[in-house]
This record gives C-alpha cells, structure tokens and sequence, in this order.
C-alpha cells in the first residue's frame, strides 16, 4: 500500500466521520454505556478483592491446646505444623499473655478481669498462612487438620462471614464475567448495525468506488479506521464517567467506605485495567467491522 | 481484445440473463450493443467490467482471463477501463472536480497530478469552469459529460457505456456520441449498449445483437 493511499483512506474515514457524525456518536456512546457498566463492576470488584487481601492478611487460625500439655509435646506439635507448605509461622500464646491481651483489650473495664482466681484461658498456637494460601479453601483444610492433632482442643479461623464473604466475591466474580460477555456482545451488535447503516448509506459511493477500481482495501479500510474510533472513544468516555463516578462516591460515602473497610480510601482502577478497557474498546470496533463486512458481503453479494 | 467463450450467466433466482455467448471484439473497435430490453446488454458489460462473474465459460479482456482473476486483480484491471451509466453515478455531494478525480485517487496518485489530470479531462468535454460546481447544479447532459470525463481520466483502453444517453433529449445523446467518436479516433475501443436505433445509425458503426441472452448477430 502506498503512503498516498493510505493518506486518502485516512483523509476518507475523517470525511466519513464528519459527514455521518450524529451516527457515529450514537455508537460511541453505546459503547461507552456497555463498557462503563463492566468498568463500574470491576472497580467494585476490585475494591472489594482489596478488602479481602487486607483481612486475609489479618485472617490466623488458632489452635487452643489441652490444659497440662507438657512443653515438649507442645514444641513438637508446633513443628508439625511450621512443616506444613502452607504456613508462613506458628506462635505459641502463653494463657498468661492470653490474659494480658484480654486485658489490654478490656481497656479501662479491664478491672472486672481482676477478681478472677485462676487463669481460665488455655495456651494457643496462632498459625499464620503465606499470601498464596489465604484463601477460604486453604484455610479450612488446614484447620481441619489442626483439629486431628493430638493436643489441638479447639480451633478457629475468624467466623463464618469471612466464609459468606469469600463466596460473595466468587458469585460476583462469575456474574461479572457472564453481564461482561452479553454486554460486549450487545456492543459489538451496536457497532456492526451502526457501520451497516454507514454502508448502506453510502452504498452508491462504495460502488462507485469499486467501479472506478478501488481495491477492497481502499474501501473496508476507513470503514475500519471508523469502527476503531468509535470503539477506542467509546472506551476512553467510559473510563472518564467511571472515574466521575468514583470520585463522586469518594466525596459522598468515602468515611462510610473506611468505617467499613478498614481502609483509608476505595481505590480507582489501576493501569492495567485501564489500558485493558480501552484495549477491549478497540477489540470491539474491529470486531464489529468484522460482522458488518460479513454481513454486507452476504447482503450484497 | 475481448473474447467470450460459451459464457452463460444466471443471476440468483432468475433466468438466464446470458446463454452461451461466443464473440470476439477486436481492439480499436466501436459497437453497439443492442436488443431489447431483458436481452442482457448490460449484463454483457458488467461482466466485462468484471462486476458480475460468468457462471459458466470463460472471457478474455486484454489477454486476462477474468474468471481466474482476484479482486485486486480485477480492481487493477478495472483502472484501465472506464465506464459510462444511465444514471452518471457522480456523488452528489462532491464537486464536478472531486467526481473526476475520484478515479485517480484510488490509485493514491499524489494530489497535485491527480488535479492536473482531472481538469485536463474536464477540459477535454468541455465543462473545465464548471469544475467547482456540484453535480446536481449541472444538466442532465454535462452530468454525463462529467462522467465521461472520469471514464477518460485513466486514459483506459477500453469504455463500456450502458444507456449513455437514456436520460438525454435527441440533441444531447447526439453531442454525448460525438463525444465518444472522438474519443474513437485515439485508439481507444467502445462499446455502447443502447436500443436507441437513432444514434447507431447517427453513429453509423457495427453492432452486436442480443436477445433473450443469445447472440443473434455478432461483430
């Protein structure tokens, strides 16, 4: 292809734009609604993902020991389970730092702890799990195993909710994924019927062109220059408003967010998913260029 | 120049529109073709302009055989061919220039020469000051006029006019024929699908005969 032609094609597809504009916004902006509804999913998804690594990170299964457990089948019983591939580190509670922390954690009510006799906490072993393991699965196997040891009285992991919460972010994961796939569906539907329109609309000059001996590629080419603007511009509208609306939360209900959380900000999508958006923009302009050559050469033809 | 060879061409859902059709054009010649309407004129030229492919046989155009040539082979091809319509088929909403000139850019011929050559072909049918106007400001006949400069503007071997004059009163299909002997005399073969009995005996040159898709008289 010669620099010239491409020149042409190029000044074509910004002719085309200019002449049927009111059609080619229409398009950006389906576009741009499709993808600001994904963009919108995974920022909360993200957010939420964030939430679950950070108390994760805090999440520890402790293993409460038998009363008179002899010390050494206590550092045996901790050996066992530094041995195993998912943990990161195994520490021993005494029930006398047991009680210390019940107390620190009374604060000023602290007293009532005072009238006790004896110390009526047992020793424990708090088993922290490496990054890679802390997952809900993870965690109950290895729980599940602490309680088969000798010794090993009782054992907890945190509560039932971080289980609910967990499988939360599963479901909206796979339901993120499936509205993902129809939306870009409906998008590339959107994009290929508004060129089809263009096509049609411009029927008599695209035959014309093809009289006077236009290769098919001087013809598709600013067909497909088009539905790549409408794609990428849709795209970059749809980051623009997500952040709108993120800043927008931020302002309203970001102390509630952090009350909640834990957490000193909701976070905004990162580069990646950015670049990936706008990538997934451009993917659809040319997949919608795709169908409506299919579509026009079938029609035509 | 051009040869058919037992060409049959069947639209979908349709009858035949050309059956078994066997001639030889020799090149620099000027023919008519004719018939009545439904004898498949201007399926004959389509498929020498290689819009529509033969269903069966095979036809020759400058040596090529058209029926194994690509689309950018027949694109190719089809630069060196220049066209005439009953409808013009000029974009109504680009100047007289820019229609003539559309030709050339196609090829991506820079666009200093691409204007030269345009207005050297306006000026050739005579409508060079009407270069910035639109087409539909034009008559019926300086439409065709312009056309006709689009068809010249590749300098093209060959020029297949189909009904060139079906839109045009008695005295403009005359002056569009004397175009076309004009452009005769450089050279270049023509062939003219009409019915209009009037301008081939104004014109004074052969004819092919068509009718209900058969050849009934030949060049």
């Amino acid at each position: 292809m010669r620099f010239q032609e491409l020149r042409y094609m190029l000044q074509a597809a910004r002719e085309n734009v200019r002449g049927h504009w009111t059609f080619h916004l229409v398009t950006s902006a389906a576009v741009a609604f499709s993808l600001l509804l994904i963009a919108v999913f995974l920022l909360i998804l993200n957010n939420l993902q964030a939430i679950a690594e950070r108390w994760g990170r805090e999440l520890q299964i402790t293993v409460y020991l038998e009363e008179a457990m002899p010390e050494g089948d206590r550092v045996g019983l901790e050996e066992t389970i530094r041995r195993w591939q998912e943990v990161e580190s195994v520490s021993y509670v005494s029930p006398s730092q047991a009680l210390e922390g019940l107390k620190a954690a009374f604060g000023e009510s602290a007293h009532i702890l005072e009238d006790l006799r004896e110390n009526p906490l047992p020793g424990s072993l708090e088993v922290r799990l490496k990054k890679s393991f802390r997952s809900l699965e993870a965690i109950e196997e290895v729980a599940s195993r602490c309680r088969a040891l000798k010794g090993a009285a009782e054992v907890d992991y945190g509560g039932a909710w971080i289980g609910r919460f967990f499988s939360l972010l599963y479901v909206m994961r796979w339901v993120g994924i499936t509205l993902g796939f129809l939306l870009l569906f409906g998008t590339v539907v959107v994009i290929s019927s508004t060129l089809t329109m263009g096509f049609y609309a411009r029927k008599d000059e695209i035959e014309i062109l093809r009289l006077v001996g236009a290769t098919e590629t001087f013809v598709r080419v600013p067909f497909f220059l088009e539905a790549l603007l409408q794609g990428t511009g849709g795209a970059a509208a749809a980051v623009a408003l997500c952040w709108g609306l993120y800043a927008a939360f931020r302002l309203r209900l970001g102390a509630a967010w952090t009350n909640f959380a834990g957490w000193s900000q909701p976070v905004f999508l990162d580069p990646a998913s950015i670049v990936s958006i706008l990538l997934l923009g451009m993917a659809l302009g040319v997949l919608g260029s795709i169908l409506t050559f299919a579509r026009f050469s079938r029609s035509s033809g | 120049m051009i040869k058919f060879y037992h060409v049959t061409k069947i639209y979908s859902g349709s009858t035949a529109a050309l059956r078994d059709v066997s001639l030889e054009i020799p090149k620099g010649a000027f023919l008519f073709v004719t018939g009545p309407s439904g004898a498949g004129k201007s399926t004959l030229l389509r498929l020498i302009l290689g819009v529509d492919r033969a269903t069966q046989g095979q036809i020759l155009v400058d040596d090529k055989n058209l029926t194994r040539m690509s689309h950018r082979q027949m694109a190719y091809l089809r630069r060196r061919i220049g066209f005439v319509f009953q409808d013009f088929k000029l974009l109504p909403d680009r100047t007289v220039m820019e229609n003539v000139a559309l030709a050339l850019k196609v090829q991506g011929v820079p666009p200093k020469q691409m204007l030269h050559r345009a207005y050297q072909a306006l000026r050739a049918v005579g409508l060079a000051d009407k270069r910035d106007q639109k087409p539909l400001r034009l008559s019926g006949g300086e439409q065709q006029r312009v056309a006709i400069a689009r068809a010249l503007v590749n300098e093209p071997f060959l020029l297949l006019a189909d009904e060139p004059t079906g839109n045009l009163d008695r005295a403009l299909s005359r002056e569009i024929m004397e175009q076309f002997l004009r452009i005769h005399e450089t050279g270049t073969t023509i062939l003219v699908a009409t019915h209009n009995e009037g301008l081939i005996d104004f014109c004074g040159k052969g004819r092919i005969v068509l009718e209900k898709g058969r050849l009934v008289a030949g060049p």
